[in-house]
Formats: structure tokens, C-alpha cells, sequence
């Protein structure tokens, strides 16, 4: 503590138990209180603490927004939580080269408002953009609605300021645009979930924001059906700004809370087009036919930009607003190959009748244009056989569904806790070098130590967490 | 019959089903007063949660963290989990106050109540100054169809006077049966509410709704959007229905503007912004009446701040923050007058006197120049 203190001032530690059940929750199941929380203000305040953490084999584990849904920033064996939230700073946007600078704890839509500004944006957009930030994103190579046009957060990442285990400060990647003068180490930090290094500054490619859009959404009566029409997009080789869907429970509740009112129960799904006026709505009348072929109960078209607000705001906040219907809320985050959505969509679907225990049950909703779906199950983790219903959902998801689809187990919230039992068995070959990876940026194993690929994973303490 | 309503434990189940997604923290105003993630919504939650289970015990820095919030209702808003943080922390702060970890600053606020019927600490005796200010005398009579229930911000502080004094000349122009309950009309209660010290709410309550009753009178008007909130949400919850109807002034002046009974003819040259009064706006969800107004009186110019409705930024007043935490509602005064400059206006207007009186002293203190009205003065002016 007193090292601590001394590299970053007792204002900016703490060790009181009010402070450390504050930072012991994520949008996940578990809870894991630190031991001590300290609040860095720059990379050198990172490194500092870096240093003395790895010369007393402490485990630190990095956060700033802590909205995961996996327990990435959960320090699952105490130690030190990094909370990067106070280095916010949007340190330099550099409209000719298209390029942005920011420190890790900026919000994602603070980033979007300020970039809007000057017709730019920065296209991965995660359901939680509100409250995300960039260090998150760029650790979980996060994704989102727009993924389907623009790609991953990997995609736009530049080069990356990091402070490794023992302290050191390496600036990853180059200034320019292209380079492939080193070994592609950014790609290697994205989406390492804070177990390689702790990212302080970030260097992002922004795109100009699209001209206008165009809106339709659709209710089906089953979730097969949802799905082939939006193969039927993908195979037309169109390419919409959102492909996205919310199963009939996901519907109902995001529906409301978003003021939609009218709309007929059912699976919903969102086809959003961006450009140019006369394009966007030839695609989305392009579009419309082909889902119509699919024969859904409901449509609606729109070029009202408050009303597309309106559905994305649905769609967005889909997780949260499946908390209202039971105590415990926990979403999953699997993929399959598109061409094995119906199949796999349906099946998920069918999860809480093949566990059988009343009052377990289940929302899905997704990026159905990337085969990215987020089935959650809904119960009350207070009841044992309600913990147990749960553990065993995710074996039949993962186990008995994705994986033998030529499925991930995570498509864009990381491994976390709760899914590092899967991935030596989605790879097998890989393991060892993951393994040795990490022993080679963290000998000692203290940076979020039990998250991300790179193991050791406690996998009965997370069980047993839960 | 408090202890039921003001307890802890009737949201364990929303503290239950937050699932810390954080949608709430961005925008919180106190949030980002406070860097830890205890003085956050999220964070209040847990700490809630924590007190409930016995983790923490009720503590001065517990406290130091649940009255950092001007309990404007924006997570409330924006909870998709529906989770009703801003009532849990007035069950919290009540369970504060019961432990004896309150803020030092309330004991005095319930003294001021107990022994002047107001949170202003201001005589009972000078409820009714304002009446002198005013170009026709003021009703005070035993039967009437309409009550003017000014509220304490309206009646004893010195900008708040002159929406009383506005509102007295709107009423009369209409040419309505209105009186004012005078020395009769004691403090809605919200600040005890707000500030967990609720064992004389109901002796609050049960006064007003006699004082009223007495009159006979139909409609209730409030300039205050606190004492609107809390006639139709807390006595509705602790004595069943009210009998009369319970308006605030912006809704009683739209409904007399759009029925002709109210004709603004004069022209009011003036470019302002509107602000929502949280209590007014997103919790009671009035937001379109104050627009309707301002919108017909020939010379008004009205802009919208960037955050506006469902989004407006607090005015820093809300709750009992000017009580716990007089600088930094002046700080986020000072904000949202930062907020108005982009859009280059004379005045900012809103329809709470209490949101008049924190942006007015906010002003003062930047050395801002922008004019800090009511609805209800740009009203007067035009008639």
C-alpha cells in the first residue's frame, strides 16, 4: 500500500472495503473483490504500479469501463484492480490522415459525439457504447451492430502505447496507415483481454459517417425462419450497416423500453442500409422483397431518422432490458458460421426445455448478419438447481451446439471466466503456444491472471464463484 | 406507515436484477463529481446492497457516497433493467439518518422544518412577502375552485418571488377563483423525503391535504415541480387518493392558452433556451406544455440545448444537494450554463424555481451574463 501511495498519492488508492465491493462486479455473474484499487492517471503511474506488482508477484488486473459480460476485469484472485477510467482523454483527432489518439478510458459514444462533429466515426458499435470504453474494446476486440459492413475494433486499431508486466513502456505498430516492418504485435494485444499488457494509449482509423439511412424491421413467427431470410441478404451479396435480431422474449421487453409500441409479438429483425439517399433505398426495397420471401407476420419501413433511433436503442438494449423478466441475467456470446444459423438459432432456443427446471429461461438476440448471437438465460442464481441448470446450458450450448457447428465460443466479449473451460476444446493445437505466449510477456503470471487465452484458467474457482 | 415506505429491503429485488451494465454512469451528473465507482449509480447500488446484507454497516462514508446524487432520475430514465436507483438511495439515506450516519448539514434542514415548516430555515411568517411584490392583492380566502401552492423555493427565495409574483398576474389575467393558503400552506415534504429524514412526513402531508380540503377547491396549481411530483406520487402513496386535481402551472397555462382564456398578445424580444426541470421532465414526463407556451408568444425565439427532455442535464439542485453539497450544485449549475453558450442566448428559461434559483447564483458566481427567467415571468410580460 505504502508503494503504492507513494507512486500515485493516497488519494488514488484505496483499500476500503466500500471501494472494493464497488469494483468486485462487471456486467457478469461473478464477483471477485480486489484488495486494493488504485487510480493511475498515465502511463507512467501504470508502470510504476506495474513494477512493484511484478517485483512482489501481485496479480493486477486492468479496467476501465466494467462492462463485461464475460468477467474480464474481475480480479478472480484479488490483488491489485487498475482502474483506467480516469485516463480519458481524447488526445489528438488528425482529420487529414483520418486518424485519432485516445487514452484508454474514453467512452465509446463520447468518442463517436466528439467525431460527429466533424463527419467521422469510429464504426465498431457494441450494444453498450454508452458506457464501453476504448481500453475495453481494444482488449475484447469488441464488435457490434455495425460489424457486418465495418468490420471488428482490430480492424481499426493503428498502433497501440502499452506498459508490459515489468514496467516497460512499448509503443506497438507505426504512425503510418500501412507497415509491415514488425511482427503484427497490435493485432497480438487486441483482443488479449488485459493479459499481455495494459493499453494507455490507443491510435484508431475513423471513417466518414454515412450520408443517410434506410430502415426496415420485421417480426417472424420462428427464429428459422429470421435466420434464412438474413442468409437470403448474404447470399444476395448485399451488405447492410445492421443485420441485427431479437428473439420473441428479447423483443417484447426491448420493444418497450425503447417506447415502441404496436408491433406484434414475435422474433424481430433489424435491416438498417447506409449511403447515399437514392442507393440505401434501393437496397432496402431490394432488401424487403427478399425477407418477405420468408413470409414474416409484421413489417415496417422508415427513412425517419428518430424512428431508426428508436429501433437501435431497442436493439441495444436488449441485455439489459432481459434483466426485468427474472433476477439473474447472463448472456453468452457464441458464433456460427452463418449458413448454420436456422439450425443452431433454433436449437438454442430449445436449451430450457432440454434442462427442464422451471423458471429457467432463455432470450436470444444478435448480430444475425455475422452468425454472432447472444443467447442469455434468465433465472435466479440464489436457487441451487437454478446455478446448476445454468452451468449445464452452457455445456449444451457450447459443447453440444456451437463447437461441433465449426462454431466460436466467443465472438466478441472474450473468454473472461466464464468460458475458459472451452477454449482448449475449440483449440486443441493452439493451447501450448497461447501458454507459452503468455509466460512470455508475463513470467510471473500477475497480469489478469485467469482471463483471456493465455490461462492458467481456475476453472472450478469460477464455477465455484458462481 | 413511513418505515413501510421508505425501507431498504422493498428493493432488494431491483439491486437484485442491476446487472452493473453501467448505462447509467455516463451521463450521471454527481457521477463525475466523484471518481471512484462508489459515487456512481452502479456503484450506489452495490454499496446499497452491501448495507442491505450486512457487508458494510450504514457509515459516514457510505453516506459520503449516497447523498453525492441530486437524485434527478436520469439512470432511472435510462435503466432498461428497470431498476429504481433513485428510490433505493432515498430507502438508503433513510436508513442512514436512522443509524445516525447522515450528513450533519440535515439536522438542521429538519429543524428548519419542524420549527418553520420549510427547508429554508426562513420564518413561517415571511411565507407570504412575496404577495407585497405584487401588482394586485392576492387572494387569501376560505373557498375557491383554485389553489396557488407556490411551494417554499417559490414563495421565500428572492428569484422565486418573481415567479409567484408572475404566476399571481397569469391567474388573475384568466380571471379564475384562486386563493393562496397563506401561513397555511407548509413545505410538500420532499426534502425529507430526499434527504432519508422521513419520520414527519406524513405530519407534512396530512397538514397540506387538510389546508386544501378546507378550500373546497377543485384543481391544486404548483410552481414547483417537486411539490407537483410529490402531491401526485408520495401523498398518493401514503394516504391513498387525493382528491382534487394537482397541475402544474405550465399545464394549467397551456390548457388556458390553447382554450383561448389566456391570450399573450404582447410581443416578448428574447432568444432562449428551455431548460427541463428534472423533477418536471423526465420523472413526471412534462415536457411538451412549458415548449407550447414559450412557442406562442409572438418574439420569443426558443433553442433547445443539445441535452434536452429525457436528457437534460441537472441543474445541480435536485434533491437535497444544495444542503449537502452547496458547491458543487453550484459546479453543476456553472455546467449547464456552459452548455447554453454554443447556442448564443440572452436567457435560459426554465419552469422550477429552485432550478431558477441554483442557475441564478451559478451565473453570478462564473460571472455569466445570461438571464435566468421562468416560464411563467415570459408569460407575464406578454399579457
Amino acid at each position: 500500500m505504502s508503494k503504492l501511495e507513494e507512486v500515485l498519492g493516497s488519494e488514488n488508492v484505496s483499500a476500503r472495503t466500500e471501494e472494493l465491493l464497488c469494483y468486485a462486479r462487471d456486467s457478469s455473474i461473478f464477483v471477485c473483490r480486489p484488495e486494493v484499487v488504485v487510480r493511475p492517471k498515465a502511463a507512467g503511474h501504470v508502470a510504476a504500479v506495474m513494477k512493484i506488482a511484478n517485483e512482489e508477484h501481485i496479480p493486477v488486473t486492468p479496467r476501465s469501463g466494467g462492462t463485461s459480460a464475460a468477467g474480464s476485469p474481475l480480479p478472480v484472485i484479488g490483488g491489485i484492480l487498475l482502474d483506467l477510467s480516469g485516463m480519458n482523454r481524447i488526445l489528438s483527432i488528425d482529420l487529414d490522415n483520418q486518424i485519432v489518439v485516445t487514452e484508454p478510458g474514453v467512452y465509446c459514444d463520447t468518442l463517436n459525439e466528439e467525431l460527429s462533429k466533424y463527419g467521422f466515426f469510429f464504426p465498431p458499435d457494441p450494444a453498450s457504447s454508452p458506457a464501453c470504453t476504448i481500453g475495453g474494446m481494444v482488449n475484447t476486440n469488441a464488435s457490434g451492430n455495425r460489424t457486418i459492413k465495418y468490420g471488428p475494433t482490430r480492424d481499426y486499431v493503428l498502433w497501440l502505447e502499452v506498459v508490459l508486466p515489468n514496467g516497460k513502456i512499448v509503443e506497438t505498430g507505426s504512425k503510418t496507415l500501412k507497415s509491415v516492418s514488425s511482427y503484427d504485435l497490435t493485432r497480438l494485444i487486441v483482443g488479449s483481454e488485459g493479459s499481455l499488457g495494459v493499453v494507455t494509449k490507443v491510435a484508431l482509423n475513423i471513417v466518414p459517417l454515412p450520408e443517410s439511412y434506410s430502415t426496415a424491421f420485421f417480426i417472424f413467427d420462428s427464429v428459422e425462419a429470421l435466420a434464412r431470410a438474413a442468409l437470403k441478404i448474404r447470399r444476395a451479396g448485399m451488405v447492410p450497416e445492421m443485420l441485427e435480431f431479437m428473439s420473441r422474449t428479447t423483443t417484447k421487453v426491448s420493444l418497450d423500453y425503447a417506447g415502441i409500441r404496436g408491433v406484434p409479438e414475435g422474433n424481430f429483425m433489424l435491416l438498417d442500409f447506409g449511403g447515399p439517399p437514392e442507393a440505401v433505398q434501393a437496397y432496402l426495397e431490394k432488401g424487403v422483397e427478399l425477407c418477405r420471401q420468408e413470409s414474416p407476420s409484421y413489417f415496417e419501413t422508415t427513412v425517419d431518422p428518430a424512428y431508426r433511433q428508436s429501433l437501435v436503442n431497442a436493439r441495444k438494449a436488449a441485455l439489459p432490458a432481459l434483466a426485468r423478466i427474472k433476477p439473474t441475467t447472463v448472456m453468452e456470446d457464441c458464433t456460427v458460421p452463418p449458413t448454420k444459423l436456422p439450425e443452431s438459432a433454433s436449437r438454442i432456443e430449445r436449451i430450457p426445455e432440454e434442462v427442464g427446471v422451471p423458471g429457467f429461461e432463455l432470450g436470444n438476440f444478435g448480430h444475425i448478419g455475422d452468425g454472432n448471437m447472444h443467447p442469455t438465460f434468465l433465472f435466479d442464481s440464489r436457487i441451487e438447481e437454478h446455478r446448476r441448470a445454468f452451468l449445464r446450458s452452457l455445456d449444451i450450448l457450447y459443447e453440444q451446439i456451437v463447437l461441433p457447428s465449426g462454431g466460436s465460443v466467443t465472438g466478441e466479449h472474450g473468454i473472461g471466466l466464464i468460458r475458459a473451460k472451452y477454449v482448449g476444446i475449440e483449440h486443441p493445437s493452439t493451447l501450448t503456444l497461447m501458454r507459452d505466449l503468455k509466460k512470455l510477456f508475463d513470467p510471473n503470471l500477475i497480469l489478469n491472471p485467469g482471463k483471456g487465452k493465455g490461462g492458467p484458467y481456475p476453472l472450478r474457482a469460477a464455477e465455484a464463484i458462481i | 406507515m413511513t418505515e413501510k415506505l421508505y425501507n431498504l429491503d422493498d428493493y432488494r429485488e431491483d439491486m437484485q436484477r442491476c446487472m452493473s451494465c453501467g448505462l447509467c454512469n455516463p451521463l450521471c451528473p454527481t457521477g463525475a463529481l466523484c471518481e471512484w465507482e462508489s459515487g456512481s449509480p452502479r456503484g450506489q447500488i452495490q454499496l446499497l446492497k452491501a448495507m442491505l446484507d450486512g457487508e458494510v454497516k450504514p457509515n459516514k462514508y457510505v453516506a459520503s457516497r449516497l447523498y453525492n446524487c441530486t437524485l434527478c432520475g436520469y439512470c432511472l430514465w435510462r435503466c432498461p433493467s428497470a431498476v429504481k436507483t433513485t428510490e433505493a438511495i432515498k430507502a438508503g439515506r433513510a436508513l442512514l439518518v436512522e443509524k445516525g450516519s447522515h450528513p450533519e448539514s440535515l439536522d438542521e434542514l429538519e429543524s428548519n422544518f419542524l420549527k418553520e415548516k420549510n427547508p429554508l430555515g426562513l420564518p413561517q411568517t415571511s411565507r407570504t412577502d412575496w404577495t407585497r411584490l405584487a401588482k394586485s392583492r392576492i387572494p387569501v380566502k376560505e373557498k375557491a375552485d383554485v389553489v396557488y401552492f407556490p411551494g417554499c423555493f417559490a414563495a421565500m427565495t428572492e428569484p422565486g418571488k418573481e415567479v409567484a409574483v408572475a404566476t399571481a398576474s397569469i391567474l388573475d389575467a384568466a380571471g379564475l377563483d384562486w386563493t393562496i393558503l397563506g401561513d397555511k400552506e407548509w413545505c410538500c415534504g420532499d426534502h425529507l423525503i430526499s434527504s432519508g429524514k422521513v419520520a414527519h412526513v406524513k405530519d407534512f402531508v396530512s397538514h397540506n391535504l387538510e389546508a386544501v380540503k378546507n378550500t373546497d377547491a377543485k384543481t391544486l396549481v404548483t410552481s414547483c415541480p417537486r411539490c407537483y411530483r410529490i402531491f401526485h406520487q408520495e401523498y398518493r402513496r401514503l394516504v391513498g387518493e387525493v382528491d382534487f386535481n394537482v397541475l402544474h402551472i405550465t399545464q394549467l397555462v397551456d390548457d388556458l392558452i390553447s382554450s383561448k382564456k389566456l391570450l399573450p398578445s404582447k410581443s416578448v424580444k428574447l432568444t432562449a433556451a428551455y431548460h427541463d426541470p428534472c423533477e418536471l421532465g423526465r420523472i413526471m414526463k412534462v415536457f411538451e406544455p412549458p415548449r407550447r407556451i414559450l412557442k406562442a408568444i409572438d418574439g420569443f425565439e426558443l433553442k433547445e440545448f443539445p441535452r434536452n427532455r429525457n436528457t437534460a442535464t441537472c441543474c445541480g439542485a435536485g434533491g437535497v444537494f444544495r444542503f449537502t453539497d452547496y458547491s458543487n450544485a453550484l459546479k453543476l449549475g456553472a455546467k449547464r450554463i456552459d452548455e447554453s453558450i454554443p447556442l448564443q442566448v440572452d436567457a435560459i428559461v426554465t419552469a422550477c424555481p429552485t432550478c431558477k434559483l441554483n442557475l441564478h447564483e451559478a451565473a453570478s458566481q462564473v460571472g455569466s451574463g445570461v438571464k435566468i427567467l421562468d416560464v411563467t415571468e415570459i408569460v407575464a410580460r406578454s399579457l
